[in-house]
């Protein structure tokens, strides 16, 4: 199946914020007819121009992850990390690290229960804190690691039960599996595409504050990944594995558009979630619907558990559904062109 | 000894549930031991043949069994409950991956999260405890559940056997490195009869070693365990407890056991002898197998040396690869002195 080998390949990158570029040498191989070009901020973009065509759709998916700088060595050797993106500080105790410029593996340091004070494991250790143990001293560490350089916490990624993936970086590795996938399967008369896998979303959306090649398009579909339920969750505020693309409402998105892929997954007895948002969805949606005047987004959610963790969570048919939902919705588009 | 103790990691070996662990260790010491017998609680009491008769009756110990956790309930939805097996940090479950041993092999999960977007300031910063907590392994139902693991069946934190420097990251150093240097002892050539035991249920309470020693009635005892080393950043020198790379560590007391002062002595006093790194252990805490053995069948004379092991009770053990061979060096040249004594 596409969709997977398209997740596996950017989940094989460590595309921490900053570090994209990692993605690029992987697209070559994704399709040799396809032009590929970065912006200046690093947004990798692929268009498929046709002549003639009547309208662009811009698909947009992040593709970076949260990961790590060295900021600081230890007197041992131990490496400070600070955090790029949204780090969640309680699953970084007993994590291994990888570093990207170097490879060197590492773990993050802990003291031993009987050690701690008792107040100690009452309360998670902050970041500023934790220290990774690659096993070097100061000497050694400082001619292998280098201030600035980009850690990540690493695991490989595992199925579980058949139907679930489990990896860190489905966020949005997901995202952008599902939207190359669309990309490289259609077959359009009358519509341009542009895919844009864009930068540092994770820092606040910079990628996508900075992307201007928007062409006159007609509308956008950012694919990035939402929340779906664990056990501790709200069943209100969360989607579900296995029921497919959560499909975003917002006062911020195209409330067309939104209705629009309702009736497309209905059409074609997709399943589907709605997701709702009361204000900006805290994805690239925000700062795409603001370009050029106001650009019609809709936001297609792949639903996910343990988000910004190493064991993110994702059901393979809802990466299925969600790319046959977008393709529907673009080849009906292209259709009433 | 590093192929031996990447071969011993690779086992899950649960308190109570030692089997793949035990048949590795019978498959390594079958061509070396004379008797090798396994009692009902699953024991592994090897008797090794050296040179001569002993003068005393010495017994070795590791233990087999590692920390982990047990499943004690599956829910509607297909998660599972769990609850530790041994001294945990219950911090180091949250979104990690553990292996679960079943019927039908290893799996497999996770220990799901509330991410924190989805959480207020109170809820961000509390600790869950292990109750609280879900293994996730995909499945959607409980009977799904019920078709791939039993309540009651054991598990894992993950975590391969990686090196980083000259250092060893591996799952179960505690205390499959004490087994390592048992294994080497095991096979080389030995001037005394000795007793190697590899036991069983150390972590929930050494009571392998209960079992072991009332068994053998030995008059001296050495344990060979793994022990905290808390070389960490930001710890003061004088609260490290042990360090890697100063050896194996030598215990003159802990929460088990104050362990005999003459064969305290005489440990330290043959490393330095023969050159060989050891350290005290710089904390009364803890504790290990020795702690039922000096008070089995009138009292038995005992010592520790332990492997410093930073990280101990973790997925993630960080040994130094030198401080194994000083162990088993150690060990090797105070054998034959203990047998004599």
């Amino acid at each position: 199946m596409e969709v997977l080998n398209f997740l596996e390949t950017v989940l094989a990158s460590p595309t921490v914020s900053g570090y994209e570029d990692l993605l690029l040498p992987e697209t070559e191989g994704f399709n040799k007819k396809l032009e590929v070009k970065k912006d200046k901020i690093g947004n990798i973009i692929f268009e498929r121009n046709i002549e003639g065509a009547k309208k662009r759709i811009i698909l947009d998916a992040h593709c970076d992850r949260i990961g790590f700088k060295v900021t600081e060595f230890f007197e041992n050797g131990f490496v400070k990390l600070a955090a790029v993106g949204g780090i969640d500080a309680r699953v970084l105790i007993g994590a291994r690290v990888k570093f990207i410029e170097s490879g060197l593996l590492g773990i993050f340091s802990s003291v031993p229960p009987h050690l701690q004070k008792s107040e100690d494991s009452d309360s998670f250790p902050k970041l500023s804190d934790l220290a990774v143990d690659t096993g070097f001293s100061l000497d050694e560490i400082k001619d292998k690691i280098k201030i600035g350089d980009t850690a990540y916490i690493y695991e490989e990624p595992i199925t579980l039960n058949q139907n679930y993936i489990c990896a860190p970086a489905l966020d949005n590795a997901a995202g952008c599996a599902v939207l190359l996938d669309v990309f490289t399967s259609l077959k359009l008369k009358n519509t341009s595409l542009t895919l844009v896998l864009s930068v540092q979303e994770e820092v606040g959306c910079r990628g996508a504050k900075a992307f201007d090649e928007i062409k006159n398009a007609e509308l956008a579909i950012c694919v990035d990944t939402s929340f779906a339920y664990a056990p501790g969750c709200d069943k209100n505020e969360t989607g579900e594995l296995g029921k497919g693309a959560m499909i975003g409402h917002s006062p911020i998105l195209s409330r067309e558009l939104t209705q629009k892929f309702i009736s497309v997954a209905n059409k074609n007895s997709l399943p589907y979630q709605n997701e709702v948002m009361t204000r900006s969805t805290g994805t690239n949606a925000d700062l795409l619907s603001l370009k050029n005047g106001g650009l019609p987004t809709a936001l297609i959610s792949i639903p996910i558990r343990n988000m910004h963790s190493q064991s993110e969570m994702l059901c393979i048919s809802d990466l299925e559904n969600t790319s046959r939902l977008i393709c529907e919705f673009i080849k009906e588009a292209d259709l009433n062109a | 000894m590093l192929n031996t103790l990447e071969k011993l990691c690779s086992p899950i070996g649960v308190s109570g549930r030692e089997d793949k662990i035990r048949d590795l260790i019978l498959s390594e010491i079958k061509p070396y031991c004379e008797e090798i017998s396994i009692d009902r609680a699953g024991n592994i009491i090897a008797h090794k043949k050296g040179k001569k008769p002993s003068k005393n009756r010495v017994m070795l110990a590791s233990h087999m069994d590692e920390v982990g956790f047990i499943i004690t309930s599956i829910t509607e939805s297909g998660f599972l409950k769990f609850a530790c097996v041994g001294g945990i940090d219950e911090r180091l479950f949250l979104a990690k991956r553990v292996t679960i041993q079943t019927d039908n092999g290893e799996i497999f999960g996770i220990v799901n999260i509330v991410p924190t977007h989805l959480l207020s300031d109170k809820q961000k910063s509390s600790v869950p405890s292990v109750s609280e907590l879900y293994i996730d392994i995909g499945a959607v139902s409980k009977d799904e559940a019920e078709e791939l693991v039993s309540i009651g069946d054991v598990g894992v934190l993950s975590g391969s056997f990686e090196k980083l420097n000259t250092k060893i990251l591996a799952r179960a150093i505690d205390d499959r490195g004490g087994c390592a240097v048992l294994l080497e002892l095991i096979k080389s050539e030995l001037l005394y009869d000795v007793i190697f035991c590899f036991t069983v249920q150390e972590e929930v309470g050494c009571r392998g070693a209960l079992m072991c020693a009332e068994k053998i009635r030995p008059d001296i005892a050495l344990v060979i365990d793994s022990t905290t080393a808390c070389d960490i950043q930001n710890i003061p020198s004088e609260s490290t407890v042990a360090n890697l790379s100063g050896g194996g560590v030598v215990s003159f007391m802990d929460n088990g056991c104050i362990y005999d002062r003459e064969l305290y002595s005489l440990i330290m006093k043959t490393a330095e002898k023969n050159g060989i790194k050891a350290q005290p252990k710089r904390a009364v805490a803890g504790a290990n197998d020795s702690a039922n053995i000096h008070k089995a069948c009138g009292g038995v004379r005992t010592a520790a040396i332990s492997l410093p092991c930073r990280y101990l009770h973790s997925a993630g053990c960080v040994i130094e690869e030198g401080d194994l061979y000083e162990t088993y060096k150690l060990v090797s040249k105070v054998l034959p002195l203990i047998c004599e004594l």
